[in-house]
């Protein structure tokens, strides 16, 4: 089960994840994102609770971080869990992120 | 192998379970009713109305069941379909009701709350049919939002018009004497739901392209028969076929469109087993794997989750002394996974058989898989080349799960392999250089590949099988040939699984170097 809230401050947005990001929470995922990225210059993704991420769930980061960049604005993460920090590091994304 | 998956979401079972217990309550309640008002002393015009909407609330029952088993089989959520079904059921209640509380002085009070649920509900209907057509249309532009606002002023104002009606009697009226009557504004009543029928027309003839000619039929079928009946039931005082109709039709109409979902979903499991089965014949199946080399002995095996996987493996001869051996993961499960799979796959083969250097050959394949990937999808990948004469292992890293290394030497025990920093999985940067590291294995050495199918695997409380289980089967199993070696931990992570389901591709590769130096 995988929860995301959404609250908008200003033009930024922040989307709380809570619970498993796995292959099938990915397409409510990605649409929340996309709702996210649409409205607002600066994603705040808070993974405080986020307690895994499947490989469908970082396709939907990525496609996230890709709409952020179209737009110029920017993408944080924020609060990750050594568990899901070990499969950004793994999968060489932690690179290629903004990790706070 | 074929399998249908479910996933349970909990809102949803608890909601099923609510309207089953609520349908069955007004059921059995209908039946009580029937028994307590003496249904076979009504005049026969009321008893069959009675009866039908019996028989109504029992199809609306069995259609909402039907309606869950297929949002779980499919994913796909008419609710306001079910919506639709719902008030229909109530509507069919509460028209029971009238007749059986008509008359009825000393129930009065009940017979007007029934009366005012009853005129509650057909906007209801309506409004929801609306909304099940745009979702089938599957596109809201302004025109549709634009009269979603006016439906829904309109849906509010209807709805408050009928409980002022309690007090005002514009729809109809309830006497102590338990008698109803029609009030100055019964046929206002319509006006709402006329409006609404042909707005709806209107956006099912602008949208028609949007829609199969099945669809057409079965929403012109809803849309045309309730007329005629309502005109019929304005003539004739005593008839009530509404809801009974409407159910009907929602019958048809259900039956209509899952005739046609059933058409599409046979058509596409065919064609996924043909995929499946040509995803098959794409990597090495044949075993053993190069039963004429005795230099190095490998052994692999995968399970898809799904008729068609995201997860690879290749083994192939570069050269006479060049073994290569590959393993991968795309991100994700079903056909656009396998499509990805099998490009990749055959990228990098090609790649390592035209350079012979693992890093080389993989940048050049992330390069292609970057072309055109709009849809950010990725595969991790370990690429080895084994030198049989000296057993050099140059390799490249891609964001994969670290092999583990079971060395010939008792002595030592299994270990991930260690390495440099972790590399980009590919298909994202096209640019990326991705960099060889180098190994060294002394004859009678191990590599084991896999992906995260394995240590990702779920035990029935949703635990991960995880990295150290694996490290204690890679030491149980030590002795055992690669082929033996496989088939056990294959059985270890079923049994861990036990009844849960099988979340991810589970796939594993072992190599064991064997040159002719140690004696075979």
């Amino acid at each position: 089960m995988l929860d995301i809230k959404t609250v908008k401050e200003g033009n930024c947005c922040i989307v709380s994840l809570n619970g498993r990001l796995e292959a099938d929470m990915a397409a409510k995922a990605e649409e929340k994102f996309l709702e996210a990225a649409a409205s607002a210059d600066e994603v705040i993704l808070d993974c405080k609770e986020l307690e895994y991420t499947a490989s469908a769930g970082l396709r939907t980061l990525r496609r996230l971080q890709q709409e952020m960049k179209k737009k110029k604005g920017s993408l944080k993460l924020r609060n990750v869990k050594p568990m899901v920090a070990d499969v950004l590091v793994l999968t060489g994304f932690a690179k290629i992120l903004t990790l706070e | 192998m074929r399998r249908i998956k479910t996933t349970y979401d909990r809102k949803q079972l608890v909601l099923a379970s609510i309207t089953v217990a609520f349908d069955l309550t007004l059921i059995l309640a209908v039946i009580l009713m029937m028994h307590l008002g003496h249904v076979d002393q009504l005049k026969p015009l009321r008893a069959m109305n009675v009866g039908l909407d019996l028989i109504g609330m029992v199809i609306g029952f069995v259609i909402l069941i039907a309606c869950y088993f297929d949002l779980q089989r499919t994913g796909v959520d008419y609710r306001f379909f079910r919506y639709l079904v719902q008030v229909t059921i109530v509507g069919l209640f509460t028209d029971q009701g009238a007749w059986m509380l008509m008359d009825k002085p000393e129930l009065w009070m009940w017979n007007l709350l029934d009366n005012t649920v009853f005129f509650l509900v057909m906007p209801a209907a309506v409004y929801f049919f609306w909304r099940y057509v745009t979702q089938i249309i599957g596109r809201e532009d302004r025109w549709v939002r634009k009269a979603e606002y006016w439906i829904r002023i309109g849906f509010i104002i209807e709805n408050l018009v009928c409980i002022a009606n309690i007090g005002g009697g514009y729809f109809f009226t309830v006497d102590r004497q338990g008698v109803y009557r029609r009030g100055p504004f019964f046929n206002l009543h319509m006006l709402y739901i006329i409006v609404m029928g042909v707005v709806t027309v209107a956006l099912i003839i602008s949208r028609r392209r949007h829609l199969t000619r099945r669809q057409i039929i079965a929403l012109a079928i809803y849309l045309g028969t309730p007329g005629p009946v309502i005109i019929l039931s304005i003539m004739i005082y005593g008839l009530s076929l509404n809801y009974i109709v409407c159910m009907i039709d929602t019958l048809v109409m259900y039956c209509i469109l899952n005739v046609e979902q059933s058409r599409e979903r046979l058509a596409a499991e065919q064609e996924l087993a043909t995929a499946a089965s040509i995803q098959a014949g794409v990597l090495p199946h044949v075993f053993p794997l190069f039963p004429d080399r005795t230099d190095f002995h490998v052994h692999a095996f995968i399970q898809p989750a799904r008729e068609v996987g995201g997860d690879l493996y290749d083994v192939f001869l570069t050269d006479e002394s060049h073994v290569a051996f590959v393993i991968g993961d795309v991100a994700g499960k079903g056909v656009p996974a396998a499509l990805f799979m099998v490009i990749a796959k055959t990228l990098i083969r090609e790649q390592l058989i035209s350079t012979r250097a693992p890093g080389e050959a993989v940048t050049r394949a992330n390069r292609a898989l970057c072309e055109n990937n709009e849809v950010d999808m990725f595969v991790t990948v370990w690429v080895g080349l084994l030198d049989l004469e000296n057993g050099h292992v140059r390799f490249v890293n891609a964001g994969h799960n670290r092999p583990v290394l079971t060395a010939a030497d008792r002595g030592k025990d299994v270990a991930f392999l260690s390495g440099g920093e972790p590399q980009l999985v590919l298909g994202w940067v096209e640019d990326m250089v991705y960099e060889d590291e180098e190994i060294v294995l002394s004859p009678g050495d191990r590599i084991f590949l896999y992906t995260d199918g394995v240590t990702e695997a779920q035990d029935e409380n949703a635990g991960f099988l995880g990295d150290v289980r694996l490290l204690a089967f890679m030491r149980e199993y030590r002795g055992e040939s690669v082929t033996r070696k496989i088939e056990r931990i294959r059985d270890a992570i079923a049994a861990f699984r036990g009844s849960a389901d099988q979340f991810d591709d589970i796939t594993m590769l072992e190599l064991e170097y064997r040159p002719a130096e140690a004696g075979g």
